[in-house]
């Protein structure tokens, strides 16, 4: 409950710009999301489509609801259609951008590397992305040790399903050695 | 009876057996609930891959000690430097923050936490007495009902959720639709899956929570420079007798705590109505009542304890419909579904004979964490001064390898990690643009439930749709439900008129 | 804590056959000291579920006389249908990987709908249990026998609970019906638990599941198995055996019928491996600890039934073929 309530007050600072643009995206994918599963059960028997046709057409309802008023409002010219509430400036904006790529490098590395030295890799760069170059002093310690911290608690400690590669099999080889 | 409190006793220990994790995750409770925005559900987020491995009866015990503990530690930032914790304490500085400006830090801290720990403590309890009763209410729920009562939840997380009731409940049926995904139980027809034989059975929730909770907030938080609290040294005074002095105007005002509670565990119950909502109500309500209204917002203890004490009553309120019928009172209650759900544990009255260590276990655990807070944090009000710093630029991609890694633990499929980033974006867009996540996320965990109730209806039916309105009970359900969605917009147009 | 155990052993296990991948390959070679890395099962269920407190009973046993530790990997979904597709897409054939599943339902499910891989491309050859179909009813309700249901059926259609309709205990009670005249629609539930729900609350007349999950139930009544025999009679009084009560001309068909299955292929390739796995698999059942086990994990030591590629092929005909002959029931 908590966190949704927090993000009211986030976003209800955001609504005083009256860019609608954005606000359509949720809907729009909700929209093109609803109109594929349609399409998808069109072989099932009637009572396997009912619930999805009912919630389905009732958000459709609503959709369409919501994109009436907001194109009523931009008549009236209460509010602008534009992105720009999404993008608050374009630095953070690209470093959003690149965050999310290192997401997805990170989780291509987890496969091959493990989770200890993707991390690593991870943390150190998306660090130096948050912060900067001359940064890297910390951004070095920081992803050590978080990485090695997660290592032990997670895996050594607790043995948890965690992605393990090079590093993992490195230590528990070792560890069979003895 | 006698055999009653044997089973009691014996819940007691068993939970004390599990000290190891109460003791740690109230300490990490306190501070996670004293950081503004990082509130007890992300902490159990970040820390998955921990409550996954623990089996679900300590990891249940964990994520209640933070919550509860949570909720005291979102007081201390309020009253101390005028930003609530977490939003369930955003009625706390209006008498609070007042009373430390007067130099009495110390004793509203002291005021606050003793009317948590009371409020939560009796809150508990009476929720333990309860539950054997109202337990009994779901063995008269057909599907009928429980798809009214889903449809109920949904909308009124949606509406009350949201000041935006059309966003809330796209947000909510949004994810009502995305939890259709997957193979329906009687024909097995794969539907809305991309084609992905990892979507069969369902969305996988644990990435659906990473990706809309977590991630998300990993992306919007860089916007910002530092998760802080500043303090404000000079407020405290450190002596212990204001910390006694708190004690007993607190206990002096019993009734109060009492009632505040109370009226915090019935809002707790209601899906949607959290702490937030019991906290202001709370608050006006005891206006209302007291002999001296003027003296509220200027430091009045009545002022600080009910917020406290019904915002502690919730706590245990929201647990309730969770284990009696698998529908989460709240964001925090739909990640314990969730973890539970992981373990295999499925809800239902029957969870209170079958496996009463789960189902009166969170209450036992969340009584015994507030005895230990009582005794913990008095001491502890000292120290809270201090400066809590910690900047975004580590504290965002620490979330995102953690917690993306979470999302792999249950399946061991990466293409879970996937999903998580792929719910990630849309709980990104969906908080900058007005939507709620929560509303998202609990709409993916009723989605399959609620179709297969209605799927039920309609074959025990042989497929008529009359019979939804069949039953007295359900009848009742779809009026209440009517009213509730109806009311705000009716609201806001009188309230136009005038 | 249990759990914590449970998970130390299978990263053990995971980060030993990780390891040793790279250094088995000149052993397959040989092919005689087989298994060279760790077994690994794909379980077509949940995790916590009864196959896998089914698996870790027989496995724990079953890897001290092979030598190697199993690691069970999960994959549930759409009855089974995942786990299947996913084994054979993904396992190797050279012995070491195995499926466990429960042979009644997952084999009904290919005689609704085709999977997409050839059937003979696997097959099963351990069999571990057998648990008789049960129909049961709620203490509270007016009908009290079998001979009840059936008068009760012949006035109004009742409801049944069942876990899901391509399933053995669905299939005796449809058979019992057909013989009876009764009028009976059957209400898919998903899982166990639902469907004594079901009958708990009263929105369904009775149900049928596996014995093992309703006996000693509070509140639910075990009336009648589909069965030749009550090796049970203890947990379950008043059970009637309705396969020859009501001369349904069944073969028997127990509703839990959990086995180790192996791609074809593999045996063809490494018949030696196979006579390996068959017989160190033979000492499990004679061993005490397994006894243990199986009372640990809370199943009946009844219900233990050893079975090789003969009995289950037996199972599998027999089902394939009564499953065909009930089809259009069974797919709603």
């Amino acid at each position: 409950m908590d966190v949704f309530m927090s993000l009211k007050s986030k976003n209800s600072r955001q609504q005083d710009s009256k860019n609608v643009l954005p606000d359509l995206i949720i809907p729009t994918l909700a929209l093109i999301f609803t109109i594929y599963y349609l399409t998808t059960i069109t072989e099932a028997p009637w009572i396997a489509q009912a619930s999805a046709i009912v919630v389905g057409s009732i958000l459709i309802l609503l959709i369409v609801i919501f994109f009436a008023k907001t194109f009523f409002m931009v008549r009236k010219e209460k509010e602008v259609v534009s992105f720009t509430n999404l993008n608050l400036d374009k630095t953070t904006t690209i470093k959003r951008l690149i965050l999310l790529i290192l997401t997805l490098c990170f989780t291509v590395f987890l496969e091959i590397l493990g989770f200890t030295l993707s991390a690593i890799i991870f943390l150190f760069f998306a660090i130096i992305l948050l912060s900067s170059l001359k940064n890297w002093k910390n951004a070095l310690i920081i992803s050590l040790s978080c990485s090695l911290m997660g290592y032990f608690i997670f895996i050594y400690i607790f043995n948890t399903q965690f992605p393990r590669g090079v590093f993992e099999n490195f230590i528990e080889r070792i560890q069979d050695g003895k | 009876m006698e055999n009653d409190l044997e089973i009691f006793f014996s819940l007691i220990n068993n939970t004390l057996e599990y000290w190891w994790v109460i003791i740690p995750a109230t300490i990490l409770g306190i501070v996670v609930g004293a950081i503004p925005g990082f509130s007890a559900a992300n902490t159990i987020i970040v820390l998955l891959p921990l409550t996954l491995s623990m089996g679900p009866e300590a990891g249940m015990i964990f994520m209640v000690a933070i919550y509860t503990s949570s909720r005291l530690g979102a007081g201390i930032p309020a009253v101390l430097v005028n930003i609530p914790g977490t939003a369930g304490a955003a009625a706390t500085p209006l008498d609070g923050y007042p009373m430390s400006k007067r130099g009495e830090g110390q004793k509203a801290l002291s005021i606050s936490f003793t009317s948590s720990v009371l409020g939560g403590l009796l809150t508990t309890i009476l929720a333990l007495i309860l539950i054997p009763w109202l337990s009994q209410v779901a063995y008269y729920l057909h599907s009928v009902e429980m798809i009214v009562i889903m449809l109920f939840g949904i909308s009124l997380i949606a509406t009350i959720s949201s000041q935006d009731t059309l966003k809330g409940l796209i947000a909510g049926l949004f994810g009502l639709m995305i939890g259709y995904i997957g193979a329906d139980v009687v024909y097995e027809i794969p539907r809305g899956t991309f084609g992905f034989l990892e979507l069969y059975d369902k969305v996988p929730l644990v990435p659906a929570l990473v990706g809309l909770f977590a991630i998300s907030e990993a992306f919007v938080v860089i916007d910002r420079k530092m998760v802080t609290i500043q303090s404000q040294e000079k407020n405290i005074v450190h002596s212990w007798q204001q910390t006694f002095n708190g004690i007993k105007i607190t206990l002096i005002r019993w009734k109060h705590v009492i009632w505040t509670s109370i009226l915090g565990l019935i809002i707790g119950v209601i899906p949607g109505a959290g702490a937030a909502i019991a906290s202001f109500v709370a608050y006006q309500q005891s206006k209302n009542f007291s002999k001296t209204p003027e003296l509220y917002g200027t430091g009045h203890p009545e002022g600080l304890i009910a917020p406290e004490s019904s915002n502690n009553g919730v706590t245990s309120g929201t647990l309730i419909p969770l284990l009696i019928i698998g529908v989460p009172g709240g964001a925090t209650a739909a990640i314990m579904a969730v973890v539970l759900e992981y373990h295999g544990v499925q809800f239902g009255p029957d969870i209170f004979e079958t496996n009463p260590m789960l189902g009166y276990g969170p209450f036992v655990a969340m009584g015994i964490t507030y005895i230990i807070l009582g005794f913990l944090i008095m001491p502890l009000t000292r120290y809270f001064s201090n400066v809590l710093l910690i900047p975004t630029k580590y504290i965002a991609p620490l979330i995102i390898v953690f917690t993306l890694v979470g999302s792999f633990v249950p399946r061991a499929y990466v293409f879970d990690i996937y999903v998580a980033i792929v719910f990630g974006i849309i709980g990104y867009i969906a908080r900058k643009t007005g939507y709620h996540v929560a509303a998202i996320l609990i709409g993916v965990i009723l989605g399959p439930m609620l179709e297969n109730f209605f799927l039920r209806a309609l074959r025990i039916s042989q497929g008529d749709l009359t019979t939804l309105f069949s039953s007295s009970l359900g009848n009742t359900l779809w009026i209440l439900l009517i009213i509730s969605l109806f009311v705000p917009s009716l609201k806001k147009y009188f309230s136009k008129q005038k | 804590m249990n759990k914590l155990k449970r998970r130390k052993f299978l990263q053990y296990s995971t980060a030993i056959a990780a390891g040793s991948i790279v250094g088995s390959i000149p052993s397959i070679a040989f092919g005689s000291n087989f298994p060279s890395r760790k077994m690994q099962a794909y379980i077509p269920t949940r995790a916590g579920g009864g196959a896998d407190r089914n698996f870790r009973a027989f496995s724990g046993v079953w890897s001290k006389h092979l030598g190697i530790k199993f690691e069970p990997k999960f994959y549930p979904g759409a009855s089974g249908r995942v786990g299947y597709e996913t084994y054979m897409d993904k396992a190797s054939d050279d012995c070491h990987d195995l499926i466990f599943g429960n042979m009644g339902p997952e084999v009904l499910n290919w005689v609704v709908k085709k999977p997409t891989f050839d059937l003979n491309a696997y097959k099963y050859f351990i069999q571990v249990d057998a648990d008789p179909g049960s129909i049961f009813i709620s203490t509270k309700s007016k009908m009290k026998t079998v001979e009840d249901v059936i008068a009760e059926g012949k006035k109004r259609t009742l409801t049944v609970a069942t876990s899901r309709l391509a399933h053995p205990a669905s299939l005796g009670i449809l058979v019992l019906a057909q013989k009876t005249g009764m009028k009976i629609n059957l209400i898919p539930l998903s899982g166990g638990k639902n469907t004594r729900n079901g009958v708990l609350t009263g929105e369904t007349d009775l149900g049928v599941l596996p014995s093992t999950t309703v006996m000693k139930r509070k509140g639910l009544n075990v009336i009648g198995l589909f069965d030749e025999k009550n090796v049970l009679k203890k947990k379950m009084p008043n059970a009637i055996l309705v396969n020859t009560e009501y001369k349904l001309g069944l073969p028997p068909l127990p509703a839990g019928a959990r086995a180790f299955g192996i791609k074809t292929s593999a045996i063809e390739k490494h018949p030696e491996r196979y006579k390996k796995l068959i017989n160190s698999a033979k000492k499990v059942f004679t061993d005490e600890a397994y006894k243990k086990a199986v009372v640990k994990s809370k199943a009946p030591l009844e219900f233990i039934s050893e079975g090789y590629e003969k009995e289950c092929k037996a199972y599998v005909e027999n089902i394939t073929k009564v499953g065909q002959e009930y089809r259009s029931l069974l797919s709603g």
